[in-house]
């Protein structure tokens, strides 16, 4: 399941482009960007963001993905987020350190959203990854293959951040492959 | 689902008890009403039942398409029907639901003892559980389109471990 190319088209998303352009416009104004520096960063893009829907706030997070993904997670991922992760409870440190790591070690890198399903403060994400493995990812050195890994995400936004995400995906699988044991 | 499912009992309680016996036995989930959570609701629950052919024939549409590469409706039906066959008390428990137009996300879990051979791993009478969400599109108060993910290829390990 998880080796396969994705072959569905991408739904609409928030660009990363359009996104960039936004923050690129606030920063603009002086007052507003030093203050942007000088306060921690969710504190006031938390404030920022509150009034977008939760749909509006998960497809810009996972849009960042193929752009900015550090300022992604600093953006629309709670310092309080609980994370219910592929192997059952896990840090907000070890997932940004992870999908970063997994997205310097792709090739080609992208990210592409399915489908969005949203009720109340929940959104519920398909998505697909995938890239040429020419970096070592969890210890496992570059096998040069195209590999993709496919899962669905829920995460619940409040106050314009997701504060409790659960994600599936088979990633075993996808381990697998990157070993070389599941061509 | 409540239509359906009325005149199952009827007809069995008319014909055969044993019948009537079954039907009680669906989740009361899937009597209370056609929407779409609730119809996904009640065909994941109805795998205790362990006769999925009627779960398929009740729930499944005829023309699903199943969004998981080198599945359609019937091999899908044959794999899970191994799984039934394996775990002799197997039940797939609702964590959570978002339903929005026609499509309905379900976070189950799906756990038994192992108690016969599974693919090519013999029973190991362990108990077994994996965790997924899927997205399945109601069409016709059937499911006709699924998507799935889920780390399977642990729950294999767990087995065979």
């Amino acid at each position: 399941m998880t080796s396969s190319k994705p072959t569905e088209a991408p739904a609409s998303t928030t660009t990363a482009a359009s996104r960039r352009g936004m923050i690129a416009t606030l920063a603009g104004l002086g007052a507003g960007a030093a203050l942007a520096t000088a306060a921690p960063a969710y504190a006031v893009t938390g404030r920022r963001d509150s009034h977008r829907s939760p749909r509006q706030i998960a497809a810009a997070f996972y849009a960042s993905y193929n752009g900015d993904l550090a300022a992604g997670f600093e953006r629309y991922i709670s310092k309080d987020l609980v994370l219910h992760g592929f192997d059952g409870p896990n840090e907000r440190s070890a997932w940004v350190a992870g999908d970063l790591e997994l997205k310097a070690s792709l090739t080609g890198y992208r990210l592409d959203v399915f489908d969005q399903i949203a009720e109340g403060p929940k959104v519920v994400t398909r998505w697909s990854l995938g890239g040429i493995h020419t970096g070592t990812i969890l210890g496992i050195p570059p096998s040069g293959r195209e590999v993709h890994l496919s899962g669905i995400s829920i995460d619940r936004i409040v106050g314009g951040q997701s504060v409790e995400h659960w994600s599936e995906g088979n990633f075993g699988r996808f381990l697998q492959i990157l070993r070389g044991k599941d061509a | 689902m409540n239509k359906p499912i009325g005149r199952r009992a009827v007809v069995g309680g008319a014909l055969a008890g044993g019948t009537l016996a079954l039907a009680s036995a669906i989740p009361a989930t899937a009597a209370s009403g056609s929407s779409p959570k609730r119809i996904v609701k009640a065909f994941y629950e109805s795998y205790r039942l362990r006769d999925l052919q009627t779960s398929w024939d009740r729930y499944i549409h005829p023309d699903a398409v199943m969004h998981v590469p080198g599945f359609d409706r019937q091999s899908w039906l044959e794999m899970d029907s191994k799984i039934v066959a394996a775990f002799d008390d197997l039940a797939i428990t609702i964590l959570d639901q978002l339903a929005e137009d026609d499509k309905v996300a379900t976070r189950w879990v799906l756990g038994g003892h192992h108690t016969a051979q599974f693919l090519d791993i013999p029973p190991s009478g362990r108990y077994a559980s994996f965790t997924a969400t899927t997205v399945d599109r109601v069409k016709d108060h059937k499911i006709i389109d699924h998507w799935s993910d889920a780390d399977f290829t642990a729950f294999l390990q767990q087995l065979a471990a």
